[in-house]
């Protein structure tokens, strides 16, 4: 897969874009290229940072941008995947989606019944994208296209952890109590960060996930 | 470094230069705004000089000491006093234990460092940085030279923003904090409504909001983004910025990726010249 552009965000960095669309195929050749450069560290490389359908390079002053370049295109060639070789385990992450607080909303909004709505968000395997936004916030799709709806009007100042929620094509998961404007239909008793476990992330980027409904009396078992 | 807060003032944290390594998972950077001024602080101490120190953003900083120590106050932003007497900036000085320190108004700047030692043995040598010799600190005004490069979307901004962003000063909004420094000023507009597909961003980006206002992301800059990108400053002149108060005045001025790493090794040079005047390699 060829780059699209090529761009420095910092002194030392450098990202590496390919067509800019939310795409499985494009996405699992960017987790494959950051896995690869991982397990092939050039000196001075620091961390790389995967989205969508970019991968950013963070490296120190002992190498320059031009030479990361190089590299990383050296190693993008020599990258050679099969797709269908790398699809990970199902992660199952149960939800309680009578906790959902927008869930009457969506409904309201879609004109689909809560139980369709639980059907459909829970009967999809989810990729997750990326991480970003706040410590362990997964971004997920493709969200059925019934259950596509724009972002809040006004975001809500306090979302509490856990909250499972959908805006556009994606579905998240709040890791910790923040604001934001995805609309809430489920709650997760599963920490998408917790600093005492080992991986403290519950989901990295390129992991697949299914969501599996529970009841309350289920969700307070976890507790 | 035992001291206890008495009050923090309108922002006093503990600071590092910043942990990579968990970006990939949301993770910022973090570390101190001022790196220049805190690394000149940790100099004047003979501490590492990527030690921790405590941030102070303007003033109404207490702090008691519990112990002796030696400190150094760098950046600006504040009139220091130790048990009411002002002492200066950049300098070595001497604190017995139990004495406190308050942080005053002053007419500018906006980032104090303190750092810290134990070692009173070295108390009769005279350790004093002089302004001139930190000369990125020659500009503490309300008005500031911004270096900026030209973003990854540079392109989407229609003429009149391009030559605007360049052309037009920028007022440092309140809203401004270390997550990034929202700016005021003429309205940038994308030549069609295009939507970018969240990607990485980090400390210097530029990022242009829906109502056409740029935010300079700062320290404790979220790891990835969607807004247009139109810039993003000069490395080197981060320190610069988080030196900005609201209100003051900045204006972007253009230049190349490589002078941008030319003004990061020349303050390279300058803090290591710091460190020769004081007898440090």
């Amino acid at each position: 897969m060829e780059f699209t552009r090529i761009y420095s965000i910092h002194d030392q960095a450098v990202t590496f874009e390919f067509a800019a669309t939310i795409s499985e195929a494009i996405n699992t050749h960017v987790i494959a290229l950051q896995k690869y450069i991982e397990s092939h560290p050039f000196e001075g490389f620091i961390e790389s940072v995967p989205a969508y359908s970019s991968l950013t390079i963070y490296f120190s002053n002992k190498i320059e941008s031009k030479n990361v370049i190089d590299i990383v295109k050296i190693y993008n060639e020599q990258l050679t995947i099969d797709t269908h070789q790398q699809l990970t385990d199902i992660i199952t992450i149960p939800v309680c989606y009578d906790l959902g607080e927008d869930l009457q909303s969506v409904s309201d909004e879609l004109n689909i019944q809560k139980e369709e709505i639980v059907h459909l968000h829970s009967s999809s395997v989810y990729r997750v994208y990326m991480i970003g936004f706040t410590p362990g916030f997964p971004y997920m799709g493709v969200l059925p296209k019934e259950l596509e709806l724009p972002r809040k009007k006004i975001p809500s100042l306090h979302i509490h952890a856990g909250s499972v929620a959908i805006a556009g094509k994606q579905t998240g998961i709040y890791p910790t109590d923040s604001p934001g404007g995805w609309n809430i239909i489920g709650k997760t008793p599963i920490d998408m960060y917790n600093p005492d476990r080992n991986p403290r992330y519950h989901l990295r980027a390129g992991d697949r996930v299914k969501f599996q409904p529970i009841s309350t009396k289920e969700f307070d078992q976890y507790k | 470094m035992n001291i206890t807060i008495i009050k923090p003032g309108i922002q006093s944290s503990l600071q590092d230069f910043g942990k990579w390594g968990e970006q990939a998972f949301g993770v910022s950077i973090g570390g101190v705004m001022d790196p220049i001024a805190a690394k000149i602080a940790n100099i004047i101490c003979k501490n590492n000089e990527e030690a921790p120190v405590l941030e102070m953003t303007l003033h109404g900083t207490e702090i008691l000491f519990n112990q002796d120590a030696s400190i150094a106050i760098t950046g600006s932003g504040s009139i220091p006093y130790i048990n009411n007497i002002k002492i200066p900036f950049n300098k070595l000085i001497q604190v017995p234990r139990f004495s406190v320190l308050k942080t005053k108004p002053s007419a500018v700047g906006c980032r104090s460092y303190l750092a810290m030692t134990d070692a009173t043995s070295e108390s009769i040598q005279e350790i004093e940085i002089s302004t001139w010799q930190i000369n990125y600190a020659e500009n503490f005004s309300h008005e500031k030279i911004i270096h900026c490069i030209p973003g990854p979307e540079w392109n989407w901004f229609d003429e009149t923003s391009q030559k605007n962003f360049f052309s037009h000063q920028f007022t440092v909004s309140n809203q401004s904090n270390r997550m990034g420094y929202r700016l005021e000023g003429m309205q940038l507009k994308t030549k069609e409504k295009k939507e970018l597909l969240s990607t990485a961003v980090t400390k210097g980006v530029i990022q242009v909001t829906h109502e056409g206002l740029p935010i300079v992301l700062m320290s404790d800059a979220q790891t990835t983004g969607g807004y247009p990108r139109i810039g993003r400053i000069a490395g080197a002149d981060l320190s610069t910025l988080a030196q900005c108060r609201p209100s003051d005045k900045i204006s972007f001025k253009e230049i190349s990726e490589e002078d941008s790493i030319n003004r990061w090794k020349d303050q390279q040079l300058m803090l290591k010249k710091i460190k020769n005047s004081i007898g440090l390699t």
